[in-house]
């Protein structure tokens, strides 16, 4: 019976990538509008837009029955949730288009299409070689993978490129205060950070936490989960979501994990653990600027360090273009230290990069367009978007993101970002990536009221307890997974 | 002229007919007449605002997971709106900004509006309602994206300002506090002279016969006294105009909120308006923001009723 | 009175009204100084001029922003119009008629300044693409028109009751029609009330943000409120150039308003009431 089954299911394959196979050689045909986001602004950015550009006409030469349509990107000040949603709501978006991974774990399947199976065929735009031309999904590095799945197991979107992070830091104020751009451990970290404060009266580190949405304390939040939880990540783990990438014994947890785990009680905030976390998460916003639950921005934070009224500056590598252009000093890349039994008892000995799939290569197919007829279309086009000849280019020279498709060169932004680069990923991601946007924002707001002192630790860990298993009562909801209560 | 009190209060009835003599006699104007110059405001109306309007009410008692229709689910968004502490923190939010914005923009376009009433000279009178007219056209964004500024916590203006003149030793994080960011947002655009109230008390103002102005400082009233006990209660009318109109706006503000705090520091900036946004943008809970929306415009209606009820009452209440 | 006496009595309140208008002009003081600016000037230094000063900056936004003023325009202007007309039928209809339903009309059409904008952007979009409108003028002029002549029926029809019916009796023992005597005698004497509906108008129109970009689909036809958010972003801001947009999106509103600030008071002098 099992046979049977088995065999019916190799040919199902067989038949599905013989008939993609099929499709790349009858021509294709239709129209359809595709939203690359910042790497496609003809105005701002004629030079990578031309490259956009190109790549639309070769496929469009490739294929003559196919139009493909580039649409601008919105003006980047302007409100694109809003802009997405109503057209979302009318059936109306481009057939290709942009958003946050994270965002997809809001509204899934009536939204987007899961792509699953076409990650599963061939990429024939893919050189023969390369990884991706025989199975698509193996153009993507799997830690991305892993990171990018919906809370349901699917995949939503295509991730082409990565930022990395890392600390921007104000060389002469280094040298004012004594301090070297290098520690043994965090305890090392906060005592030059109050030194910096003390001696040069500037803001020593630059992060930012406002009342909602995505800011780069979420970084640190994820940073202090992970370095407190290392020693039971194995626990955390899914064994259905090991299985899938056997060589990943140390990867991101899964929206499903942190549910799980919530529920069985191994993730929960009265664990002993959680009090190195609010004294590390406390002592970090010691070293914040005066304001930094008031600035609602991250071109405010940089723009306090390039007034040269901040020593660190924590952002990206989208930010290099702009601080090598207008910082009127010299200035250095570091990093943050790693936690050793100095910081507290079981510390991992080590600190995890901040990076992730969060930039302008993630491009999904809106449901609509699926039950349209130029489908086929959009997820060839994808295809060929997404091959390493057409997307390295592109990005590389735009300069703000890190390709990540097998095959691209890496271009010079990443120079800079070796020795983050180097580090492994975070256990935890950011909160409002793991269980739902609302739940992030619910974390942000208790951690505030612990910051600003409206609750002690008790108090805190009990509502983050309770912010904790709403989150994951939401997803269980949303989600239904069979271990649901 | 008779300077009853029916004429102080108002001003312009005497000057015209009043409609209630004016009654159209049957047959000399068709019935259908007003309705036709009504039916394209009506049929606008109807498509872009009742419509829309109702479909939102509507949306608001479903589970609504754009673009499929909604899922009805009776009154469970309501329920689970007012067991929701952030929502019912943010109507405590935007009572007190409400009023407080309310106040302000009241007092200082009335303030500003006697100032230049006051003037002697025409001409300064006229230059000068023009200075407070033409920042009208400044967009929201740029004031926000300043004020910003002034309130940041290092550099920022009103702290350099304070530090300077030795009142603080310290700068202070205006928007970082859960005590001082909410009253920092009602400060925007201080001194919020400039704008619509202004011109609008200016022009009554104007209006008032200036017999009885001249009467009232012929009788040794001063000038303070006269704003007081004249001009205060002759404007009544469109001082509750600018009351309405401004209560209105403040109940549905949203974007200071928005671009100057998102809501923190621990929700004591949280607005309704704001958390529909984002309930139903950020969350992709639609239903449920339609029900925030739903119980916004309830409690506006509500309050508009209570002021016209009062103004109404209280103009019977004039002594002779 | 001598302009020297005047002065003598005027002088503290000019006091006053010059500290008022000092602060309340700082923002757009601000817009002005950095507008000239780059953005090293500009991190260095908020408040402040900074030497040399960058007038590129406006030829850098110039080329978006005039085509977004073109378009705003194109958008403004029949929203204008057609407010205008709306707003003055229906506010005469409620000035001069006594029908069935006047009042509860007029509370119902009243009533819908209470409702929150951002909660019908996605009920109306679904309106606008159900008569196939997405991307078109009309998609975005009719609901703009639609939230302007609520206030605009509320205005219009104070005015029109300030009018003496007696202009209105003679004309029509003349034996002009109804149609008439809105066109030969309403209209004249409203012009200034008109003027002022037109100003706030099309301040409503030149700055509202999430209407039009979310009615419109090119971005080349995006109107001004959008344009100038063209060169900030997630992925760094030209601030100098951002200013400097700001300021050539404010210039036509401003020589608007220098000319008609007059007549947009004379529209205020009937006494706006409730």
């Amino acid at each position: 019976m099992i046979k049977k089954l088995s065999l019916i299911l190799v040919f199902a394959l067989l038949f599905a990538a013989f008939g993609t196979v099929l499709a790349q050689d009858s021509d294709i045909s239709g129209e359809i509008v595709v939203h690359l986001q910042v790497y496609y602004r003809p105005e701002q950015h004629p030079e990578h837009s031309a490259i956009a550009e190109q790549v639309a006409q070769e496929y469009m030469d490739m294929h003559p029955n196919a139009t493909v349509n580039l649409l601008p990107d919105i003006p980047s000040g302007s409100d694109y949730i809003t802009w997405l949603s109503s057209r979302m709501a009318a059936d109306e978006a481009p057939d290709i288009v942009w958003d946050h991974w994270f965002n997809r774990s809001r509204v899934t399947d009536t939204w987007w299409t899961a792509l699953d199976e076409y990650f599963e065929m061939p990429n024939h735009y893919i050189p023969e070689g390369t990884p991706g031309h025989e199975r698509w999904a193996d153009s993507f590095p799997p830690n991305v993978l892993n990171t990018t799945r919906a809370p349901d197991g699917h995949w939503y979107q295509v991730s082409l490129d990565w930022v990395e992070t890392a600390m921007y830091y104000n060389v002469a104020m280094f040298e004012e205060a004594g301090v070297e751009p290098d520690w043994a451990n965090w305890g090392e970290f906060i005592a030059d950070m109050k030194t910096i404060q003390d001696t040069l009266g500037v803001e020593a580190f630059g992060s930012f936490m406002p009342g909602t949405g995505w800011n780069t304390w979420y970084w640190a939040d994820s940073l202090w989960l992970s370095i407190v939880w290392a020693d039971r990540h194995s626990e955390l783990y899914m064994d259905k979501y090991s299985e899938m990438q056997p060589d990943l014994d140390w990867r991101q947890l899964n929206a499903e994990e942190y549910a799980k785990a919530i529920h069985d009680g191994v993730l929960s905030a009265h664990d002993p653990r959680m009090d190195d976390y609010l004294r590390i998460s406390k002592e970090y916003a010691e070293i914040l600027p005066i304001d930094y639950i008031g600035i609602t921005s991250l071109g405010d934070v940089m723009r306090m360090f390039l007034g040269e009224q901040l020593a660190i500056y924590w952002g990206g590598t989208w930010d290099n273009k702009e601080i090598t252009n207008s910082a009127a000093f010299e200035w250095g890349l570091t990093y943050l230290p790693p936690f050793t039994e100095d910081d507290f008892e079981g510390a991992p000995g080590t600190i995890y990069r901040v990076g992730g799939p969060s930039s302008a290569g993630q491009y999904g197919i809106p449901v609509a367009t699926a039950e349209g007829e130029n489908f086929e279309l959009a997820v060839d086009y994808l295809m060929w978007m997404s091959a390493p000849q057409n997307f390295g280019p592109l990005a590389n020279e735009f300069g703000g993101f890190i390709p990540m498709v097998a095959g691209t060169e890496v271009g010079p932004v990443l120079a800079n970002f070796q020795i983050v680069a180097a580090l492994q990923d975070r256990l935890f991601g950011d909160p409002s990536a793991r269980l739902t946007i609302e739940h992030g924002d619910n974390w942000t707001q208790i951690m505030q009221g612990y910051f600003l002192g409206a609750t002690d630790e008790e108090e805190t860990k009990a509502l983050l307890q309770e912010s904790w298993e709403s989150g994951a009562a939401a997803l269980c909801e949303q989600v239904e997974y069979d271990w649901c209560p | 002229m008779r300077p009853s009190s029916n004429q102080t209060v108002e001003p312009k009835t005497d000057s015209r007919t009043p409609l209630s003599r004016w009654k159209l006699r049957s047959g000399f104007v068709p019935i259908y007449v007003p309705f036709l110059f009504l039916i394209p405001a009506l049929i606008l109306l109807l498509s872009f605002r009742y419509i829309p309007a109702v479909s939102a009410i509507f949306h608001s008692f479903t589970y609504w997971n754009i673009p499929e229709p909604g899922e009805f689910i009776g009154l469970e968004n309501y329920q689970a709106l007012f067991d929701d502490p952030i929502f019912i923190k943010s109507l405590g939010n935007i009572l007190k900004y409400m009023v407080g914005r309310t106040a302000l923009v009241l007092v200082m376009a009335f303030v500003g509006a006697e100032l230049v009433y006051n003037l002697t000279s025409d001409r300064w009178r006229n230059i000068w309602r023009m200075v407070f007219t033409i920042p009208m056209v400044i967009p929201i964004t740029v004031n926000l994206l300043v004020w910003q500024q002034v309130y940041a916590g290092r550099q920022g203006m009103l702290n350099e300002f304070l530090t300077g003149i030795g009142a603080m030793a310290r700068p202070y994080p205006w928007l970082g506090r859960p005590d001082t960011a909410l009253p920092a947002l009602i400060f925007i655009g201080f001194p919020a002279v400039a704008g619509f109230g202004f011109l609008i008390i200016l022009a009554a103002l104007q209006n008032l016969s200036s017999e009885v102005n001249d009467a009232a400082l012929i009788d040794g009233c001063s000038r303070l006294r006269r704003v007081f006990a004249i001009d205060l209660p002759a404007i009544r009318g469109p001082l509750a105009l600018i009351l309405i109109l401004s209560l209105n706006q403040g109940m549905q503000e949203f974007a200071p909120m928005l671009v100057m705090t998102q809501g923190g520091p621990i929700n004591t900036t949280m607005s309704p308006a704001y958390y529909l946004y984002i309930q139903g943008f950020t969350y992709g809970k639609h239903g449920y923001a339609s029900a925030i929306g739903t119980v916004l415009m309830l409690m506006t209606l509500a309050l508009s009723i209570f002021i016209l009820r009062m103004r109404y009452r209280r103009a019977y209440d004039v002594a002779v | 009175m001598s302009q020297s006496s005047a002065w003598r009595r005027d002088w503290p309140l000019m006091l006053i009204l010059l500290i008022l208008a000092i602060i309340t002009y700082v923002p757009f003081v601000f817009t002005v100084i950095n507008s000239f600016k780059i953005n090293a000037q500009f991190f260095q230094e908020f408040w402040l001029p900074t030497l040399p000063l960058h007038p590129e900056n406006y030829v850098r936004a110039w080329p978006a922003m005039g085509r977004a003023i073109f378009n705003s325009f194109t958008y403004s202007i029949p929203t204008l119009v057609l407010t205008l007309v709306i707003s003055g039928l229906a506010g005469y209809a409620f000035a001069r008629y006594r029908f069935p339903g006047r009042n509860v009309l007029f509370v119902a059409i009243l009533a819908l300044i209470m409702i929150p904008g951002i909660l019908l952007v996605i009920p109306m979009f679904s309106v606008i693409i159900a008569l196939d409108w997405g991307d078109t003028l009309q998609g975005v002029v009719l609901p703009w028109v639609s939230v302007e002549i609520v206030f605009g029926t509320f205005l219009m029809r104070t005015f029109f009751e300030t009018l003496p019916q007696e202009y209105f009796e003679a004309a029509r023992l003349d034996g002009a029609n109804e149609f008439t005597l809105l066109i030969r005698i309403a209209v004249p004497l409203a012009l200034p009330a008109f003027s002022t509906l037109a100003i706030l108008d099309l301040l409503f129109s030149w700055n509202d943000i999430i209407w039009p970009l979310v009615a419109i689909f090119d971005s080349g036809r995006l109107p001004v409120s959008i344009g100038v958010l063209s060169f900030a972003g997630q992925y760094g801001t030209d601030y100098g150039v951002t200013f400097a947009s700001y300021v050539i999106a404010s210039l036509p509103l401003i020589i608007i308003f220098a000319f008609t600030s007059r007549r947009f008071m004379d529209g205020l002098s009937g006494g706006l009431s409730i």
